[in-house]
């Protein structure tokens, strides 16, 4: 549970039936819980070790309870209202402890937990790719200068053709050079979307047919986490 | 209170996001309710993406994840718009997806529950939705949200992508998708593949919808085109009833081939430009008032220009620019309810690397020929890096809750006082003193990013913003100010009362005053007083406010005037009174001949908190525009109900008058709606003066059909007693298309046979007092002997004793009255006599009760039309108007005195208004005017006219006989022309 919740901290419950967040209402599912610490959470968010925030518990509360809670946010405001979908016993319950994990430690668990983040969606990513390769990128031509776009919106993908010679087949067949489309808008909706450069040498998790893809039969590259480091070569292969 | 908010919550004070192109909607029954949006992602990186939320006016802002959208990302496009009862509408585009619309709701914005998808629709691709909504006012319908997202719909064929998402009923809306959503493709003409990304909408509470769009045509080229609908796009064919002078096709072309630019790459600073540059503003005073605002980019320049422009004719013809910004993005215009307009946008200044983003408010109330000014924001152009685009926003948001500006823009949010000129607050960790973000912790340096910052312009504190609540339910459930004001009943539970006596009387258990029916008579028996209870939306200074009473006939239509000549009353506030019932009420008198059934009125006014123009002097709400004069205005408040009891076996009879208050001929449409939990009755009926009685259901249409300018009819209702449960209402609106631009209620009561007694005797003492007033001495006797019962107990044999003796007289000087009126008995007084007459011999007095009210209220109308055939004052601005209306007409503006004759009538109504003339000066007015009339009767070459016109001519000694001789030769001239 606690491994896919995009927040896991260390708290201890300091009062049952209150609210830190005036939008959301006290009631019998709503403790306030001084967090501890940050196990898992976006860096800018990381700073709240020490603050009161109210958590709608899934399951009853004790006061003075101290746990791992895993959790999903709802409100943010002056303070942070988070709905709990998990908790287990904390591991470092301590105030010192506490202090070392908002240190140096925090530092490595934070690693090692974005560590095991990158596996899972690597590994989601790999399973779905139709061919995963290593590969050098040795030219990229813009899908405008090929063809006139019919109809123009400014969250247009702006899909380009990357010429990919293959070092290495990791998953499934491919010639020797293939052709790789990625978006290389800088849009809202597409700047996540990896952008390939003449030169690049990179791991590339290739699907087909991908929702928003330009047709069902081009390699694509469109989520962040299909083009990877050469270094981490042998971690995708590990995966598949 | 001015203020500028940067609106990134104070626990997620650590983020570094590019929070661009925000969106802002306010809750038209709680502008302290207001949401808000920008490329904001959820801060712990779950599916759902945020809105903002604020329940202080934008003071302080949570966010709100109830946006579905993918892991860790923000949400594509998305715009807000609040309905009815607080629900929120947005239009997205959906992640994961591309160009795919999602329409939602969510019934309350604050609670962390996931928006309902309502549309969600992808094939071709949608993009850049845009959402709006209103509430039905009145008519049919009322309540119901109209819900118009404007989307570049590629779907659209042959590259027709202009479209309009309508729902009719927003709340009734349904999952799956797309519920009762329909797409409506407004473009009619060829493109040159697509229309450009921006479809605006714009709507107000009559049901006329503009939307602005940008159709890009062959070569490259764009119009600049409004589109319009006047019934709520809900007709069989929708956004064509603006035809272009040009071509006949639907939609206004404003300016054609015109060069707005899609350049989806930098272009300005750091932004791009893809021609998303348009901003379009209904008047909420009046419909026919419309403001335009657009981008393109002139020859010979590098970015943007600005252009505002306004149509004042409901977007058929609009003005050269108003105002022209150069260099500059995303424009925005709103209008307040006094007819100010706001345009704000984003100007770039001085010169690279030194460029700064200037975010400006002009505001005007003469068109920009004079203009406030307001720096929101000047901040650096050239950081923090872009992180995608838009930089900024390819729009922003800023909108008229009322009086004031709300708005919402984004910007580099460095903590430096020196960007923001009109102050800021930071709801995020800053300090100002070293320009440095600090995380959650309030010690870790935070880079600098784009943050959504919301302004409010104040133009009225909330301490000098006074009103009497047009509604009240209970002492927490009462009207609060807000323009307009949100209940469709706003003349039966208004603050404003009359009494007999000098006191205000206790409040009811709904906390509302008790209006008691005035009387009518010489001396003090005609005197009445009248309060209002004033309220302010906040408190802190000592004011004195003025409160102005007026009266007209009970009905709808009819102009006002003023109900006394005393001083207007002051109320005296301390600094800590938010709220002040009138301790001492404003004397009124009426004369013996005038009729007790009356609409009452009243506007307060301070320095700095005039009425808006124009007043109800002389006018009736809704006339000569469909302007609702009292909702618009909380300054005005109007009661126009008519309660009367009845015993459970009885029923109550009332009259409205229906005075065509247009400057047109036309036929008044009046819808009526039952309301509360009375059931109906067989006695439940109306019917128009001259024609058959019909059933009254829940709800029907009455139409009174060619209707000159100023001519009255009548219209009878009778209702059963409504039971413990309450009182039997039944409103009656004036209809003008799909608005009610006025209207009035009939009550009736259970009340005990005594009390009811009482109340017909209390009437029939009225009428026999106009009688006498009229000449009748007949009527002496039998209102002393009528006078005499009142001071007691009524026995129903007493009753009946005095209501024969009356009947015999009424009846008796019928044809004497009748002949005063034209001779028809189109009242029905007859019919009433005769089943008087019936229930007195039976002597059932429930009955007889019942048959004498009809009989007495329909003599008192038939009064009424005698009196008003000899002239009335209330109607000489009406003349005037419809005077100026003729001769600026195609056949009579070609006379030589034509203009002036014009500029006179216009002058006359508008200083009339502002009590700078009264009536006594009228006559003069018409002398000075009879040159220009008689040449218009001379060339009409007409023996009738002619006639009318010496009448009139000879006729100008007396202010009130002139005004009808005035609107007897108005009439016919109108049939001439």
């Amino acid at each position: 549970m606690a491994s896919q919740a995009p927040f896991v901290f260390h708290g201890t419950v300091i009062a049952l039936g209150k609210s830190t967040e005036a939008l959301l209402e006290a009631g019998d599912r709503t403790a306030v819980v001084r967090v501890d610490a940050v196990v898992r959470a976006p860096d800018a968010m990381r700073a709240i070790v020490g603050r009161e925030i109210t958590v709608q518990l899934r399951q009853p509360a004790a006061m003075g309870e101290k746990a791992e809670f895993s959790a999903r946010g709802l409100l943010y405001g002056t303070s942070l209202a988070v709905q709990e979908t998990g908790k287990r016993k904390a591991v470092t319950p301590q105030p010192a402890s506490a202090r070392r994990l908002s240190g140096a430690s925090a530092d490595s668990a934070k690693a090692r937990d974005q560590a095991s983040a990158l596996r899972a969606s690597l590994k989601a990513r790999a399973a779905e790719a139709s061919s995963v390769v290593v590969g050098r990128v040795t030219g990229i031509m813009e899908a405008a200068a090929a063809a006139a776009k019919p109809r123009e919106s400014e969250h247009d993908p702006h899909w380009a053709t990357a010429t990919v010679v293959v070092d290495q087949v990791i998953k499934g067949t491919t010639p020797k050079t293939v052709k790789v489309m990625f978006a290389n808008s800088q849009d809202v909706m597409w700047y996540r979307a990896p952008k390939l450069a003449v030169g690049q040498r990179a791991v590339l998790l290739l699907r087909k047919g991908a929702p928003g893809a330009p047709d069902k039969r081009s390699n694509v590259v469109m989520d962040e986490f299909d083009v990877q480091s050469v270094d981490r070569a042998q971690l995708v292969a590990s995966l598949l | 209170m001015t203020y500028v908010v940067n609106m990134i919550p104070n626990v997620f004070s650590g983020e570094m996001n590019q929070d661009s192109e925000p969106n802002l909607a306010i809750d038209p029954a709680d502008p302290a309710r207001v949401a808000g949006s920008a490329f904001t992602p959820d801060p712990l990186g779950g599916a759902n993406a945020p809105v903002f939320v604020s329940v202080d006016a934008g003071l302080t802002w949570t966010l709100n994840n109830i946006v579905p959208s993918t892991a860790g990302a923000a949400t594509g496009d998305i715009t807000l718009a609040f309905g009815h009862q607080g629900r929120l509408y947005s239009g997205i585009l959906r992640r994961p997806g591309g160009l795919r619309l999602n329409i939602l709701r969510t019934t309350s914005f604050t609670v962390p529950t996931v928006m309902d998808v309502l549309v969600d629709r992808t094939g071709s691709g949608v993009d850049q939705p845009y959402v709006e909504a209103a509430r039905v006012f009145r008519g049919a319908g009322t309540g119901q949200d109209r819900v118009f997202v404007g989307n570049n719909d590629f779907n659209g064929a042959a590259g027709r992508t202009a479209t309009v998402d309508v729902s009719l009923d927003g709340a009734a809306a349904v999952p799956p998708p797309p519920s009762n959503f329909v797409a409506r493709r407004i473009e009619p003409r060829a493109t040159g593949g697509q229309d450009l990304p921006p479809i605006r909408p714009s709507v107000h509470i009559d049901g006329t919808v503009y939307a602005a769009y940008i159709g890009r045509r062959a070569g490259g080229n764009s119009d600049i085109v409004v589109a319009r609908d006047d019934n709520w796009a809900a007709g069989p064919a929708q956004f064509v009833n603006l035809l272009d002078a040009v071509d006949g096709l639907a939609g206004q072309r404003v300016v054609t081939a015109v060069n707005v630019p899609f350049e989806n790459f930098q272009t300005m600073a750091l932004e791009r430009l893809v021609a998303s540059d348009l901003s379009i503003a209904v008047d909420p005073r009046n419909s026919s008032i419309v403001w335009l605002a657009w981008g393109d980019r002139p020859p010979g320049t590098v970015n943007l220009t600005l252009h505002v422009r306004r149509s004042t004719d409901r977007g058929q013809t609009w003005s050269a620019d108003l105002r022209t910004v150069a260099d500059a993005k995303a424009p925005v215009v709103a209008v307040n309810s006094r007819g100010r307009v706001a345009f704000l946008y984003q100007q770039l200044v001085g010169v690279a690397p030194n460029q700064r983003w200037v975010t400006q408010v002009d505001r005007s109330d003469d068109a920009f020929v004079t203009i406030t000014s307001t720096v929101l924001a000047t901040v650096p152009a050239n950081a923090p890096a872009r992180v995608f685009f838009p930089y900024l926003g390819d729009y922003m948001d800023m909108k008229s809750p009322g009086k004031d500006f709300y708005g919402i823009f984004s910007a580099n949010n460095t903590p430096d006082l020196a960007n923001f000129p009109i102050g800021v607050t930071y709801l995020r960790n800053a300090n100002f003193g070293t320009h440095t973000l600090l995380a959650a912790d309030g010690v870790t340096p935070v880079g600098v990013s784009i943050d959504p910052f919301f302004f409010c312009l104040t133009e009225m504190p909330s301490d000098q913003d006074f009103y009497v609540a047009d509604w009240t339910d209970s002492a927490t459930a009462f009207d609060r100010g807000v323009e307009p004001s949100t209940e469709p009943q706003f003349y039966t539970r208004s603050d404003v009362w009359t009494r007999l006596t000098d006191a205000p009387g206790a409040f009811d258990g709904n906390n509302r005053p008790v209006n008691e029916a005035p009387r009518n008579g010489p001396g003090a028996f005609g005197d009445n007083f009248a309060f209002a209870r004033i309220r302010r939306r906040g408190t802190g200074s000592a004011q004195a406010v003025t409160a102005h009473f007026l009266v007209s006939p009970f009905g709808t239509g009819s102009n006002y005037v003023d109900a006394g000549t005393a001083p207007d009353a002051v109320v005296n506030f301390t600094a800590a009174d938010s709220v002040l019932t009138m301790a001492a009420g404003y004397p009124w008198h009426l004369d013996a001949i005038s009729s007790s059934h009356l609409c009452l009125a009243v506007e307060i006014s301070t320095a700095q908190d005039p009425v808006v123009a124009p007043g109800l002097l002389g006018r009736a709400p809704g006339w000569p525009t469909t302007d609702l004069l009292v909702v618009n205005d909380n300054n005005k408040a109007q009661r126009n109900m008519g309660l009367g009891p009845t015993t459970a076996s009885g029923w109550f009879t009332r009259y409205g008058l229906i005075h065509n208050g247009a400057t047109i001929r036309r036929d008044i449409v009046l819808e009526w709606a039952r309301l509360g939990p009375s059931k109906r009755g067989r006695q439940d009926r109306v019917m128009l003066a001259g024609g058959r009685e019909q059933s009254l259901g829940e709800s029907g249409r009455l139409v009174v059909p060619d209707m000159s300018p100023g001519e009255h009819r009548w219209v009878r209702v009778t209702l059963r007693a409504g039971d413990d449960a309450g009182d039997t209402v039944v409103v009656f609106n004036e209809m003008v298309g799909s608005l009610a631009v006025n209207g009035f209620a009939v009550a009736a009561r259970l009340q005990s046979e005594d009390e009811v007694s009482k109340y017909i005797l209390g009437r029939l003492l009225s009428v026999l007092t106009r009688l006498e007033a009229f000449g009748i001495a007949d009527a002496g006797p039998v209102a002393k002997r009528v006078r005499s019962l009142l001071d007691g107990r009524i026995s129903g044999r007493a009753f009946l004793e005095v209501i024969a003796g009356a009947a015999d007289m009424l009846l008796r000087w019928l044809p004497g009255l009748l002949e005063r009126v034209g001779g028809k008995d189109t009242l029905g007084i007859a019919a009433s006599g005769r089943s008087l007459a019936a229930a007195l011999s039976d002597k059932d007095v429930p009955l007889a009760q019942s048959h004498a009210g009809a009989l007495v209220e329909s003599i008192d109308s038939l009064l009424t039309t005698a009196d008003k055939n000899e002239g009335d004052l209330a109607d000489i601005c009406q003349n005037l108007r419809w005077q100026a209306a003729l001769f600026s007409g195609r056949r009579l503006s070609r006379l030589k005195s034509a203009n002036a004759l014009v500029r006179q009538s216009v002058r006359f109504v508008d200083d009339f208004a502002a009590r700078a003339v009264t009536a006594s000066e009228y006559p003069a007015l018409m002398k000075r005017s009879l040159a220009a009339l008689k040449e218009a009767t001379v060339s009409l070459k007409d023996k009738q006219l002619t006639a009318l016109f010496d009448a009139l001519a000879n006729g100008l000694g007396n202010a009130r006989t002139l005004q009808r001789r005035h609107w007897e030769f108005l009439l016919a001239l109108a049939a001439r022309v």
